[in-house]
């Protein structure tokens, strides 16, 4: 307009003209006509609620549930049209005349960079995040059919590990960028702004976002808890547009096993297997004592030998019982549930009894059959959310039920979500959160270890049937017949062995807003917690090895109280267009951990079958056992202060710093100070970037350093604790019957021990191009603990109490984490596909002066030491089998023979012995097999793992897949200390008797001869050797979902919104070599199944293999 | 708005300092501090739970019984069950005994543990020697007799742990705890000879028979002055034996000779029962009767008080009670061999054969 009226100064008449001109363009100016238009997507379906605003104006209006909206506009005006998720579009009105239509089409929005995250104590937007941050989109926690975010997060974002099993509800290992330290690495999970929440509480449901904390700069405003990184969830808020918005989500389906068990012999393979050990110990071995078999009995002529009609009593015909025993009928009264006279056929002679064919008579008893089913599953979710200028409100309801592909095993849970926000005035708010969830669950947990039933599956042999003849599970009273109980008695026990779980979280805040730009906050939570567990152990007939005489019934019950104060201040400004700057300021009190734990056990229930007498007082008052604890409280209180810097959203720089206190430590060490600083760099905003505009929409460079703690030791490492019970009581009067209580040392403390130090540095690239179709982002990070609190290396000399864990360990993590993403349409085809790969380097760098050792019955299977990533596997190096007795001779180190395995010299080796065993290289070159001669065998960790996600939509049709892979990593098959080695009279495996090495028949078989009458022991059975060891890579399709839009027009005339119907399959194949049930093991801590650790990881010990789940779902919304 | 923050930061910095010392200071549940036990009770539960230390958890590796390393290394009993369970136990009958063997370092860790316990409570007396000495004990002060009792165990571990690892091993004394809570003393001296430690296991036993009560009238679970005399002469003998492990010859016979016959003529339990053999073999195993017969020079109590508890069964009991032999049950451990059992063939004046002539003959399968 002033460039007007400048030209126009040169005349009078133009003096007019201008006049005019600038009346009719006032006049324009409030000129008004109305539009109407429907704002759909560019499959055609209308948006609803999308924003039409009048630009450059606070004029507008949202489109109604037909994606219909009507606006007065000025005559010249522009319409801005967003909606979440997608472009925002800029249409001029001009052309349109008034009462005239507007349609518009939105383009989804594949950049996501205005996106906001959720950082640490506040929100930043994506774009000028400097830290590692990943953000995982809800709907993909959502698709995957888990009853846990954990488990969803598996290979969704750059640089998170996640490892779980196939049990219903599975307890799940995150680790975030690798192993930091050996106390655990479990990362700090932040729901709503309340610390420590538990995986399971949370219905993945409620999640509207989920962003991964990974390196200090993000991280270190957690101080003392930021370690390990830090998984930040905000759950679903509700809106101010008014609207109440209804959902039903459900699914239901069936859950199958992926796998065909261990592969062992049937009962007739493993008597003619039998049949052969005794065969080559006779022709081989040249023995000729003791060639029979307790069952089994000697070799015929034919070198056969046969299958007994009783097993107990052991190996007798059935004209041996009628003679034994006068008649069968005779044999049958005279059981008795005693061990001793609880006679069993053998299964196959059991099952000819009961009606079975003889084909499968012969197979005998199949232990893994009779403990797997098809588990149902079913969830279903109901969801309110609305609110408007007053407040906002969403309620949701939940259930989860899954049974587990083993019998017994299920989860069940019940959530309900109620959060509400209320603004009485524009300058204040305040509401809460509240999740409350119970959980029940039983059965097999997917812990692993003998005891499992997965391992029952493979420690009883075939030729033992289900039932004895008295009708009672049969077991291992029969000699050579197994270990302990079977499988089918595990799992008929755990099924009333109930744990019950309630959790409630609930967390108050109040926002005020005195002036523009400043808010101070504050938050008090609490969390509750209660756990109660019945456990009724049946009578078990005493076996040779183990059993119950008597029934018994254990509860428990605990609770847990944690509280945590939050208080923070927020003060965000821009400076003339240039600067912009947010500081935040806070305090946080976190006390856990504030409970009590009883338990009680009575012996000797009358009406064993009767769950409603299973009470505590219906017990006998002889052996009464009574515990009762504390929980470890502790506190924590940290300082802490960020500040987000802008340049023109170009130079980016974010400075955190956190001081935090814990009762963990003596007084003199409690307090550490962690600070960061992080960079950023928009490159693209450059001038000499200008050449590139064409093709890249943004690039960023970014780098940032920081300092964390981690704290996760024993509540009082720091105490000396003096303390009774079983250890410190005796009878100082002499009296029978009388104890005197005492009290000594049971816990050595280090007042001296401090947080370990975490410095992390990391380094990264984002780029996004080609109209937003292209993402990508790379990033290069270390991380060094040091100050590692290890247990301490102390000797004998220090006595028995617990030790402390004390500042000896250091350890390094350095990787890559790579994500890249392409999306784009077609027409009615859309497609998107994102992958991400990920790899990370432990190395233990300093670990006081001994190793970290991990065994079973196994000794030091898994080894911690110096130079060496955490939890490597350990043992002697079999470099193949002795095929004759110059082999054994000739093996020299040094120029000398290496005497084997457990010989005691040179001179009295009996070098034919060791032909058809294991040749152990001698790693020390001492020229004899010895404990010095263990080495690394094995390394559990990948090379990387990473995710791929593809999602295809066409018209109302989409269709999702998502694999996950793990490259590089070996794994330790601890079943075969049982299935290969025969371990407490377990079975043997299909590969062990095709791959064993013999003379004749199989000169190039790699496991040891088979040359025995029962089982084996010495290197190959006893030690923990490399043939354990096997690659464990794999690629897996973990989902697969086809799902359909019902058409607006249908869905319209039943007064709904939206219907979607869809069918998924998960796990749907895994490609792998790995020779076991599942190559995705989890590991936990030999001594407490309920934590998670990397000392011993990638143990297979009978895990829970993953199932297959066939799925049909529908979302509803009205 | 700097101010404010300033405000906000100094209010956050007053509050966090001075409410922080009590929220941080959170004592261990279900424990209690040494300070607490600084007094005579405290001191005498610490007693108890040193003599506490004769009922072993590791029933498996060290009972002090220590069948594993006498009856099954001997030849007397075979390990039993079967080869893969407790594969450390199978090596060392085999005598395939690697350096990380997990039954010989829980018997060191165990034994040390009894030195530990003795030397805590020698700490505790010794910070309040004037409290304790002013109170009256059985027979002499309260502190001269803990220390005494302190000192017996202190003497009796370091002596186990000679019978089986040898008499160069490190004596961990008093000093050496007080000094640091993770002790390193080395049985090598400064020109690398190894330090025997018989004397300073008999200076403690020594001092034991010096100060320990004749008999305890009220709590005859204790240690008295006769146990320590017999365990010191047992010692000395020891120490005498050309096995000593020194390579030197020690001659106490006579000492130990007037010891014993000390012993013998004045030795009592705690009943006031005199030293003496049990007046019937079968005494002695049968429950309510095997208690003071006077054969036992010190015994380790048991009482049967609650359940699942150390004090209720015999060391290493589950270990062996439920062998196979004695039902159907039991894990099968500790089954005798046929050597023991044929050492009991007799000739045919009823003799046994001394020349081992036994171990040729056939199995002895059923008594004859």
């Amino acid at each position: 307009m002033k460039d007007r009226i400048k030209l126009n100064k040169s005349g009078a008449w133009r003096k007019a003209l201008c006049l005019l001109c600038i009346l009719s363009c006032s006049l324009a100016v409030f000129a008004q006509k109305r539009v109407t238009g429907t704002v759909t997507e560019a499959g055609g379906e209308t948006i609803i609620g999308a924003n039409i605003i009048e630009k450059g104006t606070t004029n507008g209006t949202v489109t109604d549930i037909d994606g219909n909206f009507t606006l007065s506009v000025s005559e010249r005006a522009t319409l801005q049209i967003s909606y979440v998720g997608y472009i925002t579009q800029e249409v001029s009105v001009a052309s349109v005349r008034d009462g005239g239509a507007l349609n518009v089409k939105l383009v989804e929005d594949a950049r996501t960079l205005d996106e906001v995250v959720v950082v640490g104590y506040g929100t930043q937007a994506k774009r000028d995040i400097t830290g590692s941050v990943a953000v995982v989109s809800a709907e993909v926690l959502q698709e995957t059919p888990v009853a846990t975010f954990a488990e969803a997060l598996q290979g969704q974002a750059s640089g998170v590990y996640i490892s779980s099993t196939g049990a219903p509800g599975s307890p799940t290992t995150i680790r975030i960028r690798g192993v930091g330290s050996v106390n655990g690495s479990d990362p700090l999970i932040v729901v709503d702004g309340v610390s420590n929440v538990p995986i399971e509480a949370v219905n993945p449901n409620d999640i509207e976002s989920l962003q991964v904390l990974k390196d200090a700069s993000a991280t270190a405003i957690y101080g003392a808890q930021g370690a390990n990184g830090v998984i930040i969830i905000t759950t679903k808020q509700g809106s101010k547009e008014g609207k109440v918005r209804i959902q039903y989500d459900g699914y239901a389906g069936v859950a199958t096993m992926a796998n065909s068990g261990y592969d062992v012999l049937n009962a007739w393979e493993a008597m003619d297997f039998q049949a052969k050990g005794l065969v080559n110990m006779r022709d081989v071995r040249g023995v000729g004592v003791g060639l029979s078999h307790p069952q089994f009995g000697a070799l015929d002529a034919n070198d056969k030998l046969t299958m007994p009609y009783a097993i107990k009593p052991a190996g007798l015909s059935k004209d041996q019982v009628i003679q034994q025993f006068g008649s069968i009928e005779k044999w049958i009264a005279s059981y008795r549930p005693n061990g001793a006279n609880s006679w069993a056929r053998s299964a196959y002679y059991q099952m000819l009894e009961d009606g079975y064919s003889e084909a499968e008579a012969r197979k005998g008893t199949d232990w893994y059959d009779l403990v797997v089913q098809k588990g149902a599953i079913q969830e279903h979710q109901l969801s309110v959310m609305g609110g408007g200028d007053k407040g906002m409100y969403s309620m949701s309801v939940g259930y989860s039920s899954r049974e587990g592909t083993l019998k017994s095993s299920f989860f069940d849970r019940y959530s309900l979500r109620a959060n509400a926000t209320f603004n009485p005035t524009k300058l204040f708010t305040i509401g809460q959160n509240t999740n409350i969830s119970a959980a029940e669950m039983a059965g097999d947990r997917g812990a692993g270890g003998e005891s499992s039933v997965y391992a029952k599956t493979y420690t009883m042999q075939s030729w033992v049937p289900a039932y004895n003849v008295g009708g009672d599970f049969a077991g291992s009273q029969a000699p050579e017949g197994g270990r302990d109980v079977s499988s089918i008695y595990v799992a008929a026990e755990q099924k009333e062995n109930r744990t019950r779980f309630f959790r409630g979280q609930t967390a108050l805040f109040a926002e005020l807003k005195p002036i523009e730009g400043l808010s101070f906050r504050s938050q008090y939570s609490v969390r509750l917690f209660g756990m109660w567990q019945t456990e009724f152990l049946p009578v078990s007939i005493m076996t040779n090895k183990e059993g119950r005489s008597t029934n018994q019934f254990t509860e428990t019950a605990q609770y847990g109280l944690n509280w945590q104060w939050t208080n923070t201040a927020t003060y965000a400004r821009k400076i003339n267009e240039d600067h912009s700057v947010t500081v935040v300021v806070g305090s946080e009190a976190l006390n856990d951990d504030l409970g009590r734990r009883i338990l009680a056990r009575r012996l000797d229930y009358t009406f064993e079958d009767d769950p409603n007498t299973w009470i505590i007082n219906n017990g006998s008052t002889a052996n009464m056992h009574n515990e009762g604890t504390m929980n470890q409280h502790t506190s924590m209180f940290g300082l802490f202060g960020r500040g987000d810097y802008s340049y023109r959203g170009k130079y980016l720089v974010t400075l955190t710093v956190r001081r935090d206190a814990s009762s963990k430590f003596g007084a003199n060490h409690r307090w550490g100070t962690f600070p960061s600083a992080s960079f950023g760099w928009r490159m693209s905003d450059e001038k000499f970037m200008e050449p590139t505009r064409q093709w890249l929409d943004d690039l960023k460079f970014r780098a940032g350093y920081g300092t964390t703690g981690n704290s996760n030791i024993g509540a009082y490492n720091y105490a000396f604790q003096y303390a009774t019970g079983n250890s410190y009581i005796y009878s100082i009067n002499g009296s029978d019957s009388e104890i005197s209580k005492g009290y000594h040392i049971s816990n050595l403390g280090d007042p001296d021990a401090k947080w370990e130090t975490v410095r992390s540095l990391n380094i990264g690239l984002d780029a996004t191009a080609l109209n937003s179709r292209l993402t990508a982002s790379i990033e290069w990070f270390t991380r060094k603990t040091t100050d590692m609190l290890v247990p301490a290396n102390w000797s004998a000399l220090a006595g028995s109490p617990t030790k402390p864990r004390i500042n000896i360990g250091d350890m390094e993590n350095k990787g890559v984490d790579i994500s890249i993403g392409w999306r784009d349409r077609v027409g009615k085809f859309r497609y998107n596909i994102t992958g991400n790969i990920s790899t990370v380097r432990n190395k233990v760098l300093r670990l006081g002066s001994s190793d970290l050792f991990v065994s079973t019955r196994l000794n030091n299977i898994s080894i911690t030491t110096e130079g060496q990533p955490v939890g490597m596997f350990y043992g002697y190096k079999v470099l193949g089998v002795y095929k004759n007795a110059s082999e054994v001779t000739d093996y020299k180190s040094n120029g000398q023979t290496v005497v084997p395995y457990g010989a005691s010299s040179l001179e009295n080796l009996d070098a034919s012995r060791y032909v058809g065993r294991y040749k152990i290289a001698d790693i020390d070159g001492n020229g004899r097999i010895d404990a010095n001669d263990r080495t690394i065998i094995g390394n559990p960790n990948p090379d990387f793992t990473g995710g791929l996600n593809i999602s295809l939509g066409y018209g109302n049709f989409d269709l999702t897949t998502y694999l996950y892979f793990s490259v590089g990593n070996d794994l330790y098959k601890h079943y075969m200390f049982y299935t290969h080695y025969g371990a407490l009279q377990s079975n043997y495996s299909k590969d062990r008797r095709d791959n064993s090495w013999d003379p004749v028949t199989n000169p190039n078989g790699k496991y040891p001869l088979w040359a025995t009458a029962t089982q084996e022991g010495a290197e190959a059975g006893n030690e923990s050797n490399s043939m354990y060891i096997d690659d464990g890579s794999y690629l897996r399709m973990r989902m697969f979902t086809l799902g359909y839009t019902l058409p607006k027009h249908i869905v319209k005339a039943t007064g709904l919104d939206r219907i979607r119907i869809y069918a998924q399959v998960s796990n749907v194949f895994t490609l792998t070599r790995y020779p076991g049930l599942d190559p995705e093991v989890r590991t936990v801590d030999p001594d407490n199944s309920s934590r998670t650790f990397d000392l011993n990881k990638g143990v297979d010990f009978g895990s829970y293999g993953m199932p297959r789940q066939l799925i049909g779902g529908i979302n509803v919304s009205f | 708005m700097k101010k404010i923050f300033l405000f906000i930061t100094a209010i956050a910095l007053v509050v966090g300092t001075t409410a922080c010392g009590d929220f941080l200071t959170i004592e261990p549940v279900g424990a209690v501090s040494k300070s607490t036990l600084m007094n005579k009770n405290g001191v005498n539960m610490s007693i108890t739970g040193m003599y506490a230390k004769l009922h072993q958890e590791d029933y498996f590796e060290a009972p002090l019984s220590n069948y594993v390393y006498g009856d099954v290394m001997g030849g007397s009993a075979n390990k039993g069950s079967n080869f893969a369970d407790q594969p450390a136990f199978t090596n060392l009958e085999l005598y395939a005994i690697t350096t990380d063997n997990s039954y010989l370092f829980r018997k060191w860790n165990s034994l040390y543990d009894g030195v530990f316990r003795a030397n805590a409570v020698i700490d505790m007396a010794n910070e309040i020697k004037d409290q304790l000495s002013a109170e009256q004990g059985e027979a002499r002060d309260f502190y001269t007799e803990t220390i005494a009792q302190a000192r017996f165990f202190r003497g009796f571990w370091h002596f186990e742990g000679i019978k089986l690892f040898g008499a160069a091993i490190p004596y961990v004394s008093d000093e050496d705890y007080t000094a640091s809570v993770n002790p390193k003393v080395s049985n090598v001296d400064a020109s690398g000879n190894y330090i025997y430690i018989w004397d300073k296991v008999e200076e403690d036993l020594q001092y034991a028979y010096e100060n320990l009560p004749d008999t305890w009238t009220a709590e005859k679970g204790r240690a008295n002055k006769w146990a320590a005399a017999a365990f010191l002469a047992k010692v000395k003998m020891y120490h005498s034996s050309p096995y000593n492990g020194t390579n030197a010859t020690v001659n106490k016979w006579s000492e130990v000779k007037s010891l014993l016959e000390t012993i013998i003529a004045s030795g009592a339990d705690n009943n006031g029962t005199r030293y003496k053999l049990a007046d019937t073999y079968e005494a002695l195993f049968v429950a309510g009767e095997s208690d003071w017969t006077g054969e036992s020079v010190f015994d380790i109590q048991m009482a049967i008080s609650g359940t699942q508890l150390n004090t209720n069964v015999v060391n290493g009991g589950p270990h062996i009670s439920m062998s196979g032999i004695l039902g159907n049950s039991g894990w099968g451990f500790y089954q005798p061999t046929y050597d023991l059992v044929n050492s009991y063939i007799v000739d045919d004046n009823g003799l046994p054969y001394i020349d081992k002539s036994y171990q040729q003959r056939p199995p002895l399968t059923a008594a004859t």
